[in-house]
Order: C-alpha cells, then sequence, then structure tokens
C-alpha cells in the first residue's frame, strides 16, 4: 500500500561530483510510504509531489529509492553511491494535465492492477516517465 | 549570526510536523547553510504515537562549517527522547541499510550533532555491506558530535559495520570527533565490527578524538581507536570514563598502536585492555544486562563513583548523563559509563516519574 515522496526541485552543489552523488533532483523518489501515511507541512509543493499507488505494498516500490552505486567496489569490497537516486519520474516530459493536477493538488493517484477507486493515471502510462538513470531506459516493469 | 531553522520530523504527523521521516528532511532542507541561508539546520525529532522512523538518511549535498551546522535531534525537555534504555515509544530510526541508518555520504567537510536519538541497523551479513548505526566516510575534514545515543544492531548476524564507525582520511586541516554519552550494543560481527570505530586513513590533517563516558557493551571490540597511520601531524586522543564490557571476541579496548599524543583517564573494562591499568578486569552491576537496561545498579562497586569529573575539561566540557541527569560540577564524583547513579531515597532517579525525577533535580 505505498505512496512515493518525490522531490520536485533540484538541489544542487557547485561541485558537479558532489551534485551527482549528492544533491536530489526534481523527480526522485525520496521515501516510500504505505497508503495510509499522511505528509507532513513540508512534504508537499513547492519541495516535494506525492505519487499514490493504493494496494501496492511498500516493499514493491522500495527499489526505487535506492541509489545509485559505483559498477566497482572499493578496497573494502564497499559499493559507494554515484548518484543519489537510480530512478527519476521525468515530470517535465509528463501531460500539461498531469503536472498541472501535481501543482495544484501535489499529488497523482495512479490505478495498479485491479484499483478500482478513482485515479488520474495507471501505471503503465506513469511508468514511462520512470527513468533508469543507469541504463538510461524507462521503467516497464509491473508492479 | 547564523540561525536556527528548526523542523519538527515526526513519523505519526503530529501537530505542526514539518517532515514525517528524517530522510524526507534532509531532501528537503539540504543546501549550502554557509551562504545566504546563514543557517544551522535543526532536525528536532518526534515521535507522537510510538511509530519508528524506517528510512535510511544519507547525509550528502551540504555545506557546512563550525557555525552553519546540521543538528538532528530529540529535545530532552520534550517527550520523546528515550529514557537511557531501548524505548519503542520514542523516537527511533530503524533499518537495514547497505551502509549505515545514517551515513555521512557528504564528499565534502561536515559539521554534524547527533543527540539523543534512537538508531538500529539490523542489516544481515552480505559481502560489502557496512550495515552500520553511523557510518562516516571522509576525505575531508568534519566536525562530528554523536550523543546521549542509544545506538544497536539487531541482526542475527550483523554485517562489519560499527554502531558509530569513522573513517578519517582528510589531508589537510583539523577534524574533530566527540562521542560521549552513548550507549553502543551488538555490533558482533568478528571481522571490523566495533561499538565505535576510529580509523586514520590518511595524512596532512591535525585530529582530535574525544570520547568520553561511552557505555559500550557486547561488540566484537567494544572501543576500536585507530588514529596512528604513518604521519607527523598532531593527533590528540582523548578517552576518558568509558565502560568497555563484554566484547564478543576483539577485546573492549583495541588500539593499533601508541603514537599521537593519549590522554586517558578511568576506562574500564572488563577484560585486561583497557589503557587504564587500575581500571582492568573489572566487574560492574547494570540493572539488567540481559535485556539491555545498562543503567548502572545502584549496588554497583566497579564503576560508580570511580569516573574523572569533566565538567571543567578542556576539550569537551559536559555535566549530565544519558538520562539528562545531572552528574554535578566542579568537584562532584563522577561514574564510569553513559549513566550516572543518583538516588533519591535509595531510589535511582529513572525509576521515578518524570514530575519526580525533576523535582529531585531542583533539590540537588
Amino acid at each position: 500500500m505505498a505512496q512515493i515522496l518525490v522531490k520536485a526541485i533540484d538541489a544542487t552543489h557547485a561541485d558537479p561530483v558532489k551534485d551527482r552523488r549528492g544533491c536530489y533532483k526534481r523527480g526522485m523518489p525520496v521515501v516510500v510510504m504505505p497508503d495510509t501515511h499522511t505528509w507532513g507541512l513540508d512534504e508537499r509543493p513547492p519541495k516535494f509531489v506525492v505519487l499514490k499507488l493504493p494496494g501496492v505494498p511498500v516493499e514493491k516500490v522500495k527499489k526505487y529509492i535506492e541509489p545509485e552505486r559505483e559498477d566497482t567496489a572499493d578496497a573494502d569490497g564497499r559499493y559507494q553511491v554515484f548518484r543519489r537516486r537510480l530512478w527519476k519520474f521525468r515530470l517535465d516530459d509528463m501531460p500539461t494535465a498531469a503536472l498541472r493536477k501535481l501543482r495544484d493538488n501535489g499529488e497523482l493517484i495512479i490505478k495498479v492492477g485491479d484499483y478500482a477507486d478513482k485515479y488520474d493515471y495507471t501505471w503503465t502510462q506513469v511508468r514511462s516517465y520512470l527513468r533508469n538513470l543507469k541504463t538510461n531506459t524507462d521503467e516497464t516493469a509491473s508492479l | 549570526m547564523a540561525t536556527e531553522v528548526i523542523k519538527i520530523v515526526d513519523p505519526d504527523n503530529g501537530s505542526g510536523t514539518n517532515y514525517t521521516s528524517l530522510s524526507a528532511w534532509e531532501a528537503g532542507e539540504q543546501g549550502d547553510l554557509t551562504g545566504a541561508r546563514d543557517e544551522i539546520a535543526v532536525a528536532k525529532c518526534r515521535c507522537t504515537g510510538g511509530t519508528a522512523d524506517t528510512t535510511a538518511v544519507d547525509i550528502a549535498g551540504w555545506t557546512t562549517d563550525t557555525t552553519h551546522y546540521i543538528k538532528i535531534w530529540t529535545d530532552p525537555s520534550e517527550s520523546y527522547r528515550h529514557d537511557g534504555k531501548w524505548n519503542t515509544s520514542k523516537y527511533r530510526i530503524t533499518s537495514n541499510a547497505y551502509c549505515a541508518t545514517i551515513c555521512n555520504n557528504n564528499g565534502a567537510r561536515l559539521d554534524l550533532w547527533l543527540d539523543g536519538l534512537q538508531i538500529e541497523n539490523s542489516r544481515e551479513n552480505e559481502s560489502g555491506a557496512a550495515g552500520a548505526g553511523l557510518w562516516s566516510y571522509q576525505d575531508y575534514i568534519f566536525n562530528i558530535t554523536v550523543s546521549n545515543c542509544i545506538i544497536r544492531n539487531t541482526a542475527s548476524s550483523p554485517c562489519v559495520g560499527s554502531g558509530v564507525t569513522v573513517l578519517d582520511a582528510a589531508d589537510s586541516g583539523t577534524t574533530y570527533f566527540k562521542c560521549y554519552n552513548n550507549i553502543v550494543y551488538g555490533f558482533s560481527n568478528s571481522s571490523d565490527g566495533a561499538g565505535i570505530r576510529y580509523n586514520r586513513s590518511a595524512n596532512g590533517a591535525t585530529r582530535h578524538i574525544i570520547c568520553y563516558n561511552n557505555t559500550l557493551y557486547g561488540n566484537y571490540v567494544n572501543l576500536f581507536l585507530n588514529p596512528n597511520w604513518p604521519g607527523s601531524e598532531p593527533v590528540y586522543i582523548h578517552s576518558k570514563n568509558n565502560l568497555l564490557y563484554n566484547h564478543t571476541g576483539g577485546g573492549d579496548f583495541v588500539r593499533s598502536d601508541g603514537g599521537g599524543t593519549w590522554d586517558v583517564e578511568n576506562d574500564l573494562s572488563s577484560d585486561a585492555t583497557s589503557l587504564d591499568t587500575s581500571h582492568r578486569n573489572q566487574t560492574v552491576a547494570f540493572v539488567d544486562a540481559a535485556n539491555r537496561d545498562l543503567h548502572l545498579s545502584s549496588s554497583d562497586t566497579g564503576a560508580k563513583d570511580y569516573g574523572t569529573n569533566l565538567y571543567d575539561d578542556a576539550v569537551c566540557p559536559f555535566q549530565t548523563d544519558i538520562d539528562g541527569q545531572d552528574r554535578g560540577g566542579s568537584g562532584a564524583v563522577w561514574d564510569i559509563g553513559a549513566d550516572e547513579v543518583i538516588t533519591v531515597g535509595g531510589i535511582p532517579p529513572w525509576m521515578l516519574s518524570r514530575t519526580r525525577a525533576i523535582q529531585h533535580l531542583m533539590v540537588r
């Protein structure tokens, strides 16, 4: 039963390496919470938006908040962070109506599986805007 | 002068909550505190309904300095701080994160103070994973303070990380690592597990390592200090009043060699490894060690009243214990470890109600 909190504005650092490794960019998922979760005062536009996936277990979407790690391990056998997040929603490429809804309501409701209540878009529609930054391809997996 | 910007972090989203996880706070507030923001970024953590914060947090992308720092804490004047024993109704951050539940990944100078938190890592042993409580690998100078925290590992087979792991690879400037009044247990991996682990891995910086009044219990090594990588820069190690007990194989205290300037007083060990020979092979009575209530028993004769008074300490003065109780000012006799035994009519204050304990402190 998941909701994804997504960063809606860029954080920046003057050093490009620190910027890539450390800074959240617009569209990067930050945390995943259950359907029942209510968000705090700052977890909304302009800093954040929420994508709601009613009925989807949190564990199924936790992979979207993993960082992108280096391909090779360091001397201690550890894979250091290469980029703050591996996945990023291409928010600016979404349809204007979706962007307007995110701006005005701060959230989109995404239909997954046999969810039968009100929704804005389907997962099949939204996942095509969810980019794997390592492979530079959009998500094709079902939830 | 920098302004404290306080944001409330509460997984239960009580009144006035800004963020419902520390991870979201970090994402929402990260940036340059030294420039136009001129800010001390404060996360005041609450737990109004007993829910744990279950998302690990990486601290990265920040610009800080001595007066523009990050402070993550529970305010002891509120009711969300632990009471010296792991408490599932108080604020706690728990995860099975690969690196650490709280990880310094800043890749730049970091000025950070963690105070009064409960931090847990439960990742099962896995090649490459650290599974630490706090992990800081720094190529840059830093100023990190960890105080009044309970840090534990609950994996059945822990990873190699420690409760507090500091790998200091700064090659210029001055670093400060202060750790006082903490309780750390369960980091028992037989390779690198430790309660507190400090490891220097570069030359060029002046370093200050300060470990005071920590209770480190049941870790593979309880206190591991390795400040002496080849190099001529000054290294100052201050280790006092630490209670190092029941290591699981590596020793209560381990250091690589004796280089640097060591300032050691009244570190107690249950084996023969304390640098203070008069406090080796000691037996300490805890309230309920089996259930990790590591408050000192009022009947203890090993640690009680054997500490050094650090009220006027030159590098890290303080006066309270992990419960916020007054250890006494100049001239008072302190206990070794994170807890100070203060009895009122034979009853230690942590057994009293909150109101009663405050009354006691006022009388004292």
